[in-house]
């Protein structure tokens, strides 16, 4: 992993980098937050690249599968995820125990259906810690349920024939046991 | 600027197969098993031999002391029948706690008969009984517990007169494979000939058993003539015995990855002043160790000595602890904080744990216990997942 040498201190005068979402709402962020985003970074590394005269501060970055609301989210948390990490950056198991916390009160304001939506929002701008968190999130969300529960929190159908899915069943019997009410 | 976009996702609303496999990842074994049916392309994820070998994962709890996993006498065992009855006996995990308490992990019923335990790697288990039909041949079964999957795994059948049989088993991580060992020391009938030590090696990725004669490299003694019938003890990538050629004893390895066998030299003279009764090898602390239990000639008290291999492979770097032992103690492992867990025999079979720096031990609750294995992490895996479940391999 590189050394994070961006600030995280939100009153320094670093660049501002302007996302806008596939609703058309405009974020302006600090670039250390938008450089967690590796989807973004690419696309700034590469403007930067081809425009190296351009004296602009502020980058303007479409981001049309994207939507204003799990990308306000993911602001948030990358800001947060920057801060701890700036506090505790001698300290590797502090760290740990503050992101726990933090996580733990996160996940309270946090519907387990938003999660999904947060998934494929982190997934699309490659922000890896958040992904293994949300995915981490979801696991734990769904872990002891139905598997009529799962497919109702995906969006997903059988898509096995009549009898298959029983026959699969009968032989794993022992899985279904001690299973959540849904 | 341009309007350059920057690329489209596949499909908008759900998750691809790469999203559904790292959550399903983070998952216990019960839960994938049971989502394999949340549709079809869930099921392939799952049972994709890829995702297979990488759901290998501990079961999180920080503040252990590894795991004893154990059978119990039947409650109806007669001492005076050779063979208990298998079938009822479960077998019983615990999580021993910092302070010597048993926390109970999980409890399964053990699906067919046999003789002994022999390990658990990576979420197997292997045991072994004597075949029915040949007794000069052993079934060996790997068991995955958590999946409720086993399959048997007959020898290849040998000459009817060996003088030792040794298994051992081992994961291999750079093919994310399992590997059986058998080592097999023949009679020797015609006695000027010499011994043949023989060894037989079971890959689980292709489902077959390879036989080889044993060449140590650069080996200082004559011909293998016996192995210890402990189980091999997997460390460091290799599986260690105590071997014995006519008038020289040494630490035979076999590197999983390469498969050759090496020496490795015991501590010089270390049976000088000691009456042995029995040794074994083992691992503490993350070093290869020497577990020697006798009587002292001079004072004719019960000692321990444990000797350390502090530099892996390095004879000199021996070093030895002496401590006192009840006689009637059968060495099975050492825990993760470095105690001695021991079977003791007295008026009741009992398991203790015993610290060697402050001599202290504990009695562990486990009554009436028959097979007793320690490891350091219990893992859940989803190894075996194919088998059916009674279906059984030969080769002979």
């Amino acid at each position: 992993m590189s050394n994070q040498s961006e600030s995280p201190n939100p009153t320094s005068s670093s660049n501002k980098i302007t996302l806008k979402t596939s609703d058309n709402e405009v974020f302006e962020v600090e670039e250390a937050v938008a450089m967690k985003f590796c989807t973004v970074k690419q696309y700034f590394d590469d403007e930067n690249n081809n425009n190296v005269t351009s004296g602009t501060s502020t980058t303007l970055i479409p981001l049309p599968n994207v939507e204003s609301h799990p990308l306000a989210i993911l602001i948030t948390y990358c800001k947060k995820h920057l801060e701890i990490k700036a506090n505790n950056a001698d300290n590797k198991k502090e760290m740990e125990i503050d992101m726990e916390h933090y996580e733990r009160e996160f996940l309270k304001n946090v519907m387990p259906q938003e999660l999904t939506e947060l998934i494929l929002a982190a997934n699309y701008l490659n922000f890896k810690e958040a992904l293994d968190f949300f995915c981490r999130a979801v696991a734990s969300a769904i872990q002891n349920k139905s598997v009529e529960y799962v497919r109702k929190f995906f969006g997903l159908e059988s898509d096995f024939k009549p009898g298959e899915e029983e026959k699969l069943r009968e032989e794993f019997a022992w899985s279904f046991e001690g299973v959540d009410e849904d | 600027m341009g309007e350059r976009m920057v690329p489209m996702m596949s499909q908008h609303h759900h998750l691809s197969d790469q999203m559904v496999y790292d959550i399903l990842s983070r998952l216990p074994v019960k839960s994938i098993i049971r989502f394999r049916y949340v549709s079809k392309s869930w099921n392939s994820i799952v049972t994709d031999p890829y995702f297979k070998f990488n759901q290998a994962k501990s079961l999180s709890n920080n503040s252990h002391n590894g795991y004893v996993i154990y059978t119990k006498y039947p409650q109806k065992y007669i001492p005076c029948l050779q063979y208990p009855q298998h079938e009822v006996e479960d077998l019983c995990t615990v999580v021993c706690n910092s302070d010597n308490t048993l926390t109970e992990v999980s409890r399964i019923e053990i699906p067919f008969l046999y003789e002994s335990i022999v390990g658990f790697c990576n979420g197997l288990f292997i045991l072994a009984s004597p075949s029915p039909m040949n007794h000069s041949s052993q079934y060996i079964y790997l068991w995955n517990p958590i999946i409720r999957k086993f399959m048997r795994v007959a020898s290849i059948r040998g000459q009817p007169s060996t003088s030792s049989v040794t298994l051992g088993f081992a994961y291999h991580p750079r093919k994310n494979d399992f590997k059986i060992l058998r080592l097999v020391c023949f009679k020797n009938e015609g006695k000027l000939l010499p011994a043949k030590a023989e060894a037989e090696v079971y890959t689980l990725s292709t489902a077959s058993w390879r036989k080889f004669s044993i060449s140590v490299d650069s080996f200082s003694g004559s011909t293998i003539c016996r192995i210890s019938e402990s189980p091999s003890l997997f460390f460091n990538g290799a599986l260690h015995s105590i071997a014995f050629s006519i008038d020289y004893k040494f630490i035979l390895s076999f590197d999983v990855d390469d498969e050759r066998f090496r020496e490795i030299r015991l501590p010089q003279n270390y049976l000088v002043g000691v009456s042995l009764r029995n040794e074994w090898l083992a691992i503490l602390k993350g070093s290869l160790a020497l577990i020697v239990i006798g009587d002292d000639q001079i004072d004719l008290s019960s000692v321990c000595h444990i000797w350390v291999m502090t530099e892996y492979g390095v004879a000199k770097s021996w070093t030895k602890k002496c401590v006192p032992m009840d006689k009637h103690s059968k060495f099975l492992s050492c825990t993760i904080d470095g105690e001695l867990l021991i079977k003791r025999y007295d008026l009741k079979v009992r398991i203790v744990s015993f610290d060697p720096e402050s001599l202290k031990e504990e009695v562990l609750g486990i009554p009436d216990p028959r097979d007793v294995i320690y490891t350091t992490n219990f893992v859940e895996s989803l190894v075996l997942l194919d088998q059916l479940s009674n279906e059984s391999y030969s080769l002979g």
